[in-house]
């Protein structure tokens, strides 16, 4: 009977992304080089991000400019919670996602009837609210230091490693069960025709706020791994920076998709790592891969036309489609 | 019976008064035509019925229940769809797919058994609507009369009580005309109430019993077909002078 359920978890699943999630588990079982396990552990993080980014914008277009508020808003948050409560890692990240996931439903409210660059300036706004504020209480967050000698998950990086990578997983599949469910149905209708949606019978106020809360809450486990597995946190993660980033890794991944944020953000992320060895260059040969990959592939590359027409590509890499 | 009943209804944008006082009903299994010159204001008369815009004044009653501060996807839920002036579709799915989306509301699974009865009414609603064979088809490849036929089918797939439809002939030709009227008769003749706002009056006269006449957000004749055609103020709207007739084959 379990096993039957885990199957029918997996069946509509892309095979290319779970063979990079099992490569993953792999590697952490199977690796002792400290270094590389932690720009593994970055990607993954970065994947985390993408991805519940991606369920809000990748389904109803609406650019979130201000990610940074749920990554380094439940980062914070379960930072100050570890360092002057002391509570436990596994409880300060539960508590920093559900605040943000609150945050997101404040926001989804707040920018119910915006759209396009109204609703793109209005994240990006509260977000540099947030980082201002970081400065200004510097007394609690340390100012341009950030705060850091936060409690890490394990004693042991591989065990954070298999850990992130796990959680990894876990909003993978969640985000992918959600999408193909009627919910990100009913999201792509909102991004079609909002008025027509609600001609449906389908408020579709609730859906946006119900993705934008989601969306929040798995930004906030991300948010809050990283400070606990970097043991810090800085305000970087709040700036828009982190946001552009995430934005960035998430188009050119493929929005819309989850599996193309996912691989996205970790080749990318990786890839940035690798040209550490010549790093005089890195950012400019880095940028520029980036600049020649929007040009090449403007929807991503997950959606690229090739990729949708070819049956059997599309198959491996996006997963089987539950229609008709 | 009357279904539908709107009551005074008022709505001013900033200085042009939209509405002025409409009232008219709609009694059941009835199919009934608003007409009237541009800017009369019968989609703004729509758009209050189905609560895209609020009222400055007055009421609408649908089975007696008030859909006052109701908001759109309520009032669809309690039985009053309808499609828009200018074809909306979900662009971007397949037709199967946009189909399904009203089959996410309340008023559809309140109404059915379980989810084969919901993929069978999809099935049975493009039947009616010629699209059965277009299924699978993406949306953006229709052509304008199928795209017609694909918003009425979304707009009955939610078990609707009474169905609005904003100039369903616009832009097609006669035989996609025809076929539309066709299908309107035919879920008449199984229960199902009818507005339509239309300017093709000759194609619209042939199908509608009763016709309610609007111009300056009032109405200013109800009657058959016939008996409106006739009606000196009607004329007059419609050709800025009195005594003459509207000629309708």
């Amino acid at each position: 009977m379990m096993k039957r359920q885990v199957l029918v978890l997996f069946r509509n699943e892309s095979p290319a992304a779970l063979s990079i999630l099992a490569a993953g588990f792999l590697f952490g079982l199977m690796s002792d080089n400290y270094f590389y396990i932690e720009v593994m552990m970055l990607a993954a993080i970065y994947a985390i991000f993408t991805m519940s980014w991606d369920i809000l914008t990748g389904y109803t277009h609406e650019l979130n400019f201000g990610f940074a508020l749920f990554v380094g808003g439940a980062g914070y948050i379960s930072g100050l919670a570890n360092l002057h409560l002391g509570l436990p890692p596994y409880l300060t990240i539960t508590i920093g996602a559900l605040v943000t996931g609150l945050v997101g439903i404040l926001i989804g409210y707040l920018t119910l009837r915006l759209k396009g660059p109204y609703f793109a300036m209005v994240t990006m706004a509260v977000a540099a609210i947030l980082y201002k504020t970081s400065y200004l209480l510097h007394q609690y967050t340390g100012g341009e230091e950030g705060i850091s000698g936060l409690g890490n998950l394990t004693p042991d990086p591989r065990y954070d490693f298999l850990i992130v990578w796990g959680i990894t997983t876990i909003v993978y599949l969640l985000l992918r069960g959600y999408a193909g469910s009627r919910h990100g149905h009913i999201l792509k209708a909102i991004r079609a025709d909002e008025n027509v949606a609600q001609c449906c019978g389908i408020n579709t106020a609730y859906h946006k706020i119900e993705t934008f809360a989601l969306s929040g809450f798995l930004g906030g486990i991300g948010g809050g791994l990283f400070a606990h597995t970097q043991m810090q946190i800085g305000p970087t993660m709040l700036s828009g920076y982190i946001s552009v980033i995430i934005v960035l890794l998430a188009i050119i991944g493929g929005m819309g998709t989850i599996v193309g944020p996912l691989i996205g953000a970790i080749s990318l992320h990786l890839l940035n790592d690798y040209l550490r060895v010549v790093e005089g260059y890195r950012i400019v040969i880095y940028s520029g891969i980036l600049i020649l990959l929007v040009y090449l592939a403007p929807h991503g590359i997950f959606n690229l036309q090739i990729l949708k027409k070819s049956k059997t590509l599309s198959f491996l890499l996006l997963g089987r489609r539950r229609t008709g | 019976m009357i279904q539908l009943q709107a009551i005074e209804m008022k709505k001013r944008f900033d200085g042009l008064l939209a509405l002025s006082g409409l009232s008219f009903e709609v009694h059941s299994a009835e199919i009934l035509g608003i007409i009237g010159p541009n800017g009369a204001g019968k989609t703004t008369a729509f758009n209050c019925l189905t609560g895209f815009t609020r009222l400055d004044g007055g009421s609408v009653l649908l089975d007696g229940q008030n859909l006052g501060r109701k908001k759109p996807y309520q009032i669809v839920n309690l039985g009053l769809s309808r499609t828009w002036q200018l074809v909306r579709p979900f662009f971007g799915m397949k037709v199967i797919e946009a189909l399904q989306i009203p089959t996410f509301c309340r008023r559809v699974k309140n109404n059915s058994f379980d989810q084969t009865e919901v993929q069978e009414r999809i099935y049975k609603v493009a039947g009616q609507l010629s699209l059965a064979d277009k299924l699978q088809d993406t949306v953006d490849n229709l052509n304008q009369g199928q795209l017609r036929l694909l918003d009425i089918a979304r707009a009955l797939m939610v078990y609707p009580k009474v169905l609005l439809l904003d100039e369903p002939f616009s832009g097609l030709s006669h035989f996609e005309i025809n076929k539309i009227s066709a299908t309107v008769k035919n879920l008449n003749q199984d229960g199902l109430t009818v507005v339509i706002i239309e300017h093709r009056l000759r194609e619209l006269m042939k199908l509608v019993q009763k016709v309610v006449v609007v111009n300056f957000g009032q109405k200013i004749a109800e009657g058959t077909p016939q008996e409106v055609v006739q009606n000196p103020e009607v004329t007059k709207a419609y050709l800025g002078k009195e005594g003459e007739k509207i000629e309708i084959p």
